[in-house]
């Protein structure tokens, strides 16, 4: 794994700890294994990845168009599934999402960048208010999209 | 112990220990730590079976590997094959406040006593001066910590404050009417005296819980006069039934959620699921300032607090579950986020009163900071830098035993 990703993962995984519970499938046991807690934070970051190059391939080609695919109750059935310890996280597909993404930022202007973070932030908020309060849901979006940004902007200078 | 200072602050650190959750919880973790620390890593709990503790029920596995916390009672295990943590660990923790409290009460008499250094070996101390003076308030702490380990101490608390306050609700009536605000300002008076016990290490955080949640409950209502959710009668019914359920109810857990019960039964859920949100935001508030904290006492003094609100909003979300399994129609969505409010609260509890002995320990004789240092050593020698950190990582923000500060001498690192 890159260090700038590496450093990324260890930042949002001090938030991820404190909402780890939210994404515990009911009834399941407490105290979730801080390995899980690195896992769920690898997994967010993966989606926004992911989420902003589907928004890119939009608004390359026409901006303002809506971007990014629906997450909806995937991300929810995802990490529920992440901390059953029933699935586990592909680190390298992250790790290609997010260098795939530096690639594709490096075609877009700042205006369709933010738009596209703006788009897969708010998808992302609203996937994790289906597991989690909205106050919860909307700061915890907003953290992925800042480390997010970082690992992306690391060689570009700032966003 | 290295000198006056330490010593008080155990004594502190004992007593806080003891009540920072409950005695019964403060005194299963002491002795798991000092069961850690005396058989090198052993857990104190018997492997391979199942064992009950505060809410739940933890299973420890061989070598302590492959452990498990749960809510609900083992499936397929008989009631007789759990064993009872907090009857199998004794009190360990209420002897060594009894064996302190006896050297405490000699040495505020002026007399020396034999105390114990960081290294183990033993010193003839005797107070002199301002060291008397607060010797003796120590004592008197001490005492009273040993008074609220007693059976039926809530109980006692409970009726205490209702006693005062029904006196105190004639008087409300009679000069305001009683306004709204009037008998909510002695729902305040009530929690101002159990926070005030609080600081003298003589509330448990179910008592302090349930006067935190009371107040913060009404204050709520109080709120929402403005926007004609609620009337005054409504609010007075309601600060009112919360005094007097506390005449004769056999604990506090019973009274906060009856309280839950009552203000959800009055159409105002809505500031019962504001308040497991406020709750647990301010829990974990306390809990990153104590992580934050530049010095011991900072971080057990934050420590304590989070333990006590944490409580609150458990108790909270399973008061309010329960009123939602008694009387509404089930919704998914508000019984997922109570859990997660409970669970999330629940192990702030766990952790913070588990940090506290491991505090309260290590001012005694750094046996705890010993026994960790060396377990981030072994993951060194096992996996190198990364699994050191990890474990470090672990101890401070997971566990909360150490402020971030520690990170250099867990690591073994100079500081």
């Amino acid at each position: 794994m890159s260090t700038q990703l590496q450093v990324a993962q260890a930042e949002l995984t001090a938030d991820v700890r404190r909402e780890i519970n939210w994404f515990v499938p009911p009834g399941e046991k407490h105290f979730v294994n801080p390995g899980t807690i690195g896992t769920v934070a690898a997994v967010l970051l993966g989606m926004f990845f992911s989420g902003v190059l589907d928004g890119l391939k939009d608004t390359v080609k026409e901006e303002g168009k809506k971007a990014g695919k629906a997450l909806g109750k995937k991300i929810a059935t995802r990490l529920r599934a992440i901390t059953s310890n029933k699935e586990e996280v592909n680190q390298a597909e992250v790790e290609q999402d997010a260098e795939a993404a530096k690639a594709k930022l490096q075609a877009a202007n700042q205006t369709q960048a933010t738009i596209v973070f703006d788009q897969v932030e708010a998808e992302l908020r609203m996937a994790l208010q289906e597991v989690m309060p909205e106050s919860r849901a909307g700061k915890l979006a907003t953290r992925v999209r800042h480390v997010a940004i970082k690992v992306v902007y690391e060689t570009q200078g700032a966003s | 112990m290295s000198g006056f200072d330490d010593w008080y602050l155990y004594g502190e650190g004992l007593a806080r220990s003891l009540v920072a959750v409950a005695p019964e919880f403060g005194s299963t973790m002491f002795a798991q730590v000092m069961n850690s620390i005396t058989s090198s890593g052993q857990s104190g709990f018997e492997e391979g079976r199942w064992h009950r503790v505060f809410k739940g029920y933890v299973y420890h596995g061989p070598e302590g590997g492959d452990n498990h916390y749960q809510r609900e009672p083992p499936a397929g295990v008989a009631h007789e094959d759990i064993l009872d943590a907090s009857v199998m660990l004794s009190d360990q923790l209420i002897r060594e406040l009894d064996h302190f409290i006896a050297k405490v009460e000699t040495a505020a008499a002026g007399e020396s006593v034999q105390m114990h250094q960081k290294d183990g070996q033993a010193v003839t101390f005797q107070a002199t001066g301002d060291e008397l003076a607060r010797l003796q308030a120590l004592a008197e702490m001490l005492r009273n910590t040993r008074a609220a380990c007693q059976q039926n101490y809530n109980q006692a608390v409970m009726f205490r404050v209702h006693t005062d306050l029904m006196q105190l609700l004639q008087s409300a009536i009679t000069e305001s009417g009683g306004s709204p605000k009037a008998i909510v300002d002695l729902v305040r008076a009530g929690a101002a005296m159990v926070i005030d016990l609080r600081w003298q290490a003589a509330a448990d955080a179910r008592l302090t819980a349930l006067f935190y949640v009371q107040t913060r409950l009404c204050e709520l209502a109080l709120e929402e006069l403005d926007s004609n959710q609620i009337g005054d009668h409504e609010v007075v019914r309601l600060a009112s039934m919360m005094i007097a359920g506390l005449r004769g109810a056999p604990n506090p857990e019973h009274v906060l959620t009856q309280s839950v019960i009552d203000f959800s039964r009055a159409g105002l859920g809505n500031l019962v699921l504001n308040l497991c949100d406020e709750t647990l935001s301010f829990a974990e508030r306390e809990v990153e300032a104590a992580l934050n904290a530049t010095d011991l006492l900072t971080h057990s003094g934050h420590l304590y607090s989070a333990a006590h609100i944490a409580f609150a909003g458990m108790s909270l979300a399973e008061g309010f579950r329960e009123h939602v399994a008694q009387d509404a129609r089930p919704d998914k969505a508000t019984d997922s986020l109570l859990e997660g409010y409970a669970t999330s609260a629940e192990e702030i509890v766990v952790r913070t009163g588990h940090a506290l002995v491991i505090n309260c320990i290590n001012r005694a004789t750094s046996a705890a900071l010993n026994l960790h240092i060396n377990q981030v050593r072994l993951a060194r020698e096992e996996g190198g830098l990364d699994k050191a950190q990890m474990r470090a990582d672990t101890l401070i923000n997971d566990f909360y035993f150490y402020p971030h500060y520690y990170a250099k001498t867990l690591m073994g690192e100079p500081t």
